[in-house]
C-alpha cells in the first residue's frame, strides 16, 4: 500500500474512532415522572437514548448541522411521550431560520400551521425568511386541526436563544412538569453535546484539512452519489485540473479517461468494498500510480478515497538507470573490443605486419587498456562516493605547485587544441592538507573537461583566491557554456551534457564533487563572464598554513 | 583494387579493420562523421559499405535509409557493425536492405576478410559463415 494511503487511512479511522468516543460517553436522560419499574424498560429507554445520541452524533459528524442532528430526536421523544407532533425554529443567520415538523399521521396541514406560527412568532423578527420542512403526512381537511396541550421550549447555543422546540398533543393536559423538564434535559444534553461536537470536529476536521493540503499525493474523497467531499491543492497539480469549487467527477472522470472509467471503477470499489490499485497509469507524459480504496464507516461502506501518487521521476530514474548500465557496458566493451581485434590481427598477421604497425597496435592496446582502467575506477569511485566509503590520505600539499603541474601536464594538449591556459594564483595560500591524489583528480576532471570543450583561440583559466574562512579554487573556460538546466544536473550520476560527444561514463563530475565534498567544501559550475562556465570548487582554510610574506 | 568505405567514429577499431582489409589488397577509405557519410559515399564510389549504427551526428539506420532512398545509391551493399547486438535496430537494418550485420565485438579480423569477400562476391557463399537471427 501506498505510505500516503496509510496515513489518509490512519487520519479517517482516527476521525470516526473520535466521534464514535464522544458519543460512547453516555450522558444519562432522566425522565423524573416515569421512572421505569421494571429491567426491561429501563434497558429499552437506555437503548434509545444511546441509538439517540448516536444517530446525533452521526448526523452532525456528516452535515455540522444542528437541524440535522434535532431530527434525530423524534426516537427518544417516541419512545418516552405521546405527542401528535413535534417542531422546531432556529435561526441560522440573522434573516433566516429553519422551521422542521414532525407530524403523526392524522395531524392536519392547518395543525402544521397552527405550530408554525406559535413558534416563529417567538423570533420576534417580521423579515425572517424561513425555509421549511414538514416531515410526516399532514392530511389537510378533516385530521386534526388543533392542539390542545404544548410545550415550548427556547433553545440556547451556550448563553444565545437560537430557536424554540415545541411538542404538541390534540388533548388537553398531555403534559406535566416532569414531562418538560425531560425535554428540557433532552435537548440540553443534545445542544451541550453539539456543541462539544462541533469543536472537536472542526479542530480535527482543520487538522485534517492541514494534512492533506500539504501532501504531494493527490487525494480525493467521494461519497456513494460520486460527490467529490474532500481533495487537495496536490490533485489540481497533479492533473492541472482545478475548478473554483474543487474539482468534480466529470472532470476527474475525463482526465482519467483514457486509462480507465473513474466512474465505473467507484462503483466496483463501493458495490465490492475492495481496494483497486492502478499502477503505471501513463497520462500527459506523467506516471501514477492510483489508488481507489473504501473507507467504512461502522459497517456501512459510504465513502471511497482516491490517492494519486506521481511516480514520473521514479520511472525517469529507472530509466536513467537503466540506460546508464547499457551506457557503461558500451563504454567497458568498446576498449575491450579494441583490444580483441589488434590481439587477433597480431596472433593472425604477425608475419605480414611491419614492426611499425606492430607498434603502434601495442601502443593502441596501452591506450584501450588505459582507458578501460579509468572507467573501471570511475564507476568504483562512485560507488565509493555514494556509499560514503570514500577514504582521504592528507598530506601537507603545495597548492601553488600542485596547480602548476596539473597545468603543464596539460599545456601540450591545449596547444594542440589552440588553446591558452593562464594561471592567476594567489600568492597568500601556501600548504593545505589535502588529499593530494584525489585533489588531482578533481583537477584533471575539470581541466580535461574545460579543454574538451574550449573552441580554438580560447583560453583557460586556472584561479586561486582566499575567500573569507575559504580557498575558492576555479577552472573557467570560454566555451559555449553549462545551461541552466544542466548546472545543477551536471553532478548527479547518469547525466551527461546531451549535446556533448563526451565518450566516457559520465561520472567525472559526480566523482570531482564527491571528492570535494569529503574535504569539507563545495563544488559548482557558474557562468564565465563573459563566455563559457566556471567551476569553481572550495576547500576549508582550516589547517592551511598562510605564506609569511 | 576493390573499394571499402567504412564508416566508424573508433579510429582504433577502424585501424583494426582497415589493417586487415588492406592485407587482403582492398582499398580503405574512412569517414568518422555521420552527416558526411552519405556524401562519402557519392565521392568514394565504394563497392561496399561497412557502417556502424552509433555515429556522431547521425545514426546509421538514419544514413542506410537515406542510401537506399536514393536511386543512385540504392544498390550499394552495406553491411552494418553494431556494437549493441540491439535486435530492433538489427531488424530495422536488414528491413531497409543491409546486406548484414555483424557485432563488433564478435569481429575476429579474418572473419571480417572472408565476410567483405563474400559480399563483394569473390568467394562461394558455403565458405563463410552467414550471420543470421
Amino acid at each position: 500500500m501506498l505510505p500516503a494511503v496509510a496515513i489518509f487511512l490512519g487520519f479517517l479511522v482516527l476521525l470516526s474512532g473520535l466521534a464514535l468516543f464522544i458519543s460512547l460517553k453516555k450522558i444519562s436522560l432522566k425522565r423524573p415522572h416515569s421512572i421505569p419499574e421494571n429491567i426491561q424498560k429501563k434497558a429499552d429507554k437506555a437503548m434509545a437514548e444511546n441509538n439517540y445520541l448516536d444517530a446525533v452524533t452521526e448526523k452532525y459528524s456528516v452535515s455540522l448541522s444542528l437541524p440535522d442532528a434535532l431530527e434525530a430526536l423524534n426516537s427518544v421523544l417516541l419512545a418516552n411521550l405521546t405527542f401528535d407532533a413535534f417542531a422546531y425554529v432556529i435561526q441560522t443567520s440573522e434573516t433566516k431560520a429553519i422551521f422542521k415538523c414532525v407530524a403523526n399521521v392524522g395531524v392536519s396541514k392547518d395543525y402544521v400551521a397552527s405550530l408554525k406560527n406559535e413558534l416563529v412568532i417567538r423570533l420576534d423578527n417580521p423579515q425572517i425568511e424561513l425555509e421549511e420542512y414538514v416531515v410526516g403526512a399532514p392530511t389537510g381537511a378533516g385530521g386534526i386541526s388543533k392542539f390542545a396541550s404544548r410545550l415550548i421550549i427556547p433553545l440556547k447555543n451556550k448563553d444565545t436563544l437560537v430557536g424554540y422546540f415545541s411538542i404538541t398533543h390534540k388533548n388537553a393536559n398531555t403534559f406535566d412538569s416532569q414531562d418538560e423538564a425531560f425535554i428540557v434535559d433532552v435537548l440540553d444534553t443534545t445542544l451541550s453535546h453539539l456543541i462539544n461536537l462541533k469543536d472537536v470536529i472542526e479542530r480535527e476536521k482543520a487538522k485534517f484539512r492541514t494534512m492533506v493540503d500539504s501532501m504531494t499525493d493527490g487525494v480525493v474523497m467521494f461519497d456513494g452519489d460520486f460527490k467529490v467531499l474532500v481533495d487537495n491543492p496536490a490533485l489540481y497539480k497533479l492533473t492541472g485540473i482545478q475548478d473554483s469549487i474543487g474539482v468534480n467527477i466529470m472532470d476527474l472522470d475525463s482526465y482519467f479517461a483514457p486509462a480507465f472509467s473513474l466512474r465505473e471503477e467507484l462503483s466496483a470499489v463501493f458495490t465490492t468494498n475492495t481496494p483497486k490499485d492502478f499502477d503505471n497509469v501513463n497520462l500527459d507524459d506523467k506516471y501514477f500510480e492510483i489508488a481507489l480504496i473504501p473507507i467504512r464507516n461502522g459497517d456501512s461502506l459510504s465513502r471511497v478515497g482516491m490517492i494519486v501518487y506521481d511516480k514520473t521521476q521514479e520511472k525517469e530514474l529507472e530509466k536513467l538507470r537503466r540506460d546508464f548500465s547499457a551506457m557503461v557496458i558500451h563504454e567497458l566493451r568498446s576498449p575491450l573490443t579494441v583490444i580483441k581485434g589488434i590481439s587477433d590481427l597480431l596472433l593472425t598477421q604477425a608475419d605480414r605486419l611491419s614492426l611499425e604497425q606492430k607498434n603502434e597496435f601495442l601502443v593502441q592496446i596501452k591506450a584501450s587498456t588505459d582507458a578501460l582502467l579509468d572507467k573501471v575506477n570511475d564507476l568504483l569511485d562512485a560507488a565509493k562516493i555514494e556509499s560514503g566509503k570514500i577514504e582521504l590520505f592528507k598530506s601537507d600539499v603545495d597548492i601553488a605547485n600542485l596547480l602548476e603541474s596539473t597545468k603543464y601536464y596539460y599545456d601540450t594538449l591545449a596547444q594542440q587544441n589552440g588553446i591558452q591556459i593562464v594561471m592567476k594564483l594567489d600568492s597568500a595560500i601556501n600548504h593545505m592538507r589535502l588529499d593530494e591524489k584525489k585533489i588531482r583528480q578533481v583537477l584533471d576532471n575539470l581541466l580535461s573537461n574545460a579543454i574538451k570543450h574550449t573552441p580554438q583561440g580560447g583560453t583557460i583559466t586556472i584561479r586561486s583566491e582566499v575567500n573569507g574562512s575559504n580557498v575558492d579554487i576555479s577552472v573557467a573556460d570560454t566555451g559555449k557554456g553549462v545551461s541552466d538546466d544542466l548546472k545543477s544536473r551536471i553532478f548527479e550520476r547518469y547525466v551527461q551534457g546531451k549535446d556533448s560527444q563526451a565518450k566516457g561514463t559520465g561520472l567525472g563530475l559526480v566523482i570531482a564533487r564527491g571528492i570535494i565534498e569529503a574535504h569539507g567544501g563545495n563544488l559548482w559550475v557558474e557562468d564565465n563572464i563573459p563566455q563559457g562556465a566556471k567551476f569553481v570548487f572550495t576547500l576549508p582554510k582550516a589547517g592551511m598554513e598562510m605564506s609569511s610574506q | 583494387m576493390r573499394k571499402i568505405l567504412i564508416v566508424e567514429d573508433d579510429t582504433a577499431l577502424y585501424n583494426v579493420y582497415s589493417t586487415q582489409l588492406k592485407l587482403n589488397n582492398y582499398e580503405v577509405v574512412n569517414v568518422s562523421d555521420g552527416m558526411l557519410a552519405v556524401d562519402a559515399v557519392r565521392t568514394e564510389n565504394p563497392d561496399l559499405i561497412l557502417l556502424d549504427v552509433m555515429l556522431p551526428g547521425r545514426n546509421g539506420l538514419e544514413i542506410l535509409e537515406e542510401l537506399k532512398a536514393d536511386e543512385e545509391l540504392a544498390s550499394k551493399k552495406v553491411v552494418m557493425l553494431t556494437n549493441y547486438g540491439d535486435d530492433s535496430n538489427i531488424r530495422k537494418a536488414l528491413d531497409l536492405g543491409a546486406e548484414d550485420y555483424m557485432l563488433k565485438y564478435n569481429i575476429v579480423p579474418s572473419e571480417l576478410s572472408e565476410k567483405v569477400a563474400h559480399y563483394l562476391g569473390e568467394v562461394q557463399s558455403s565458405d563463410v559463415t552467414l550471420t543470421n537471427i
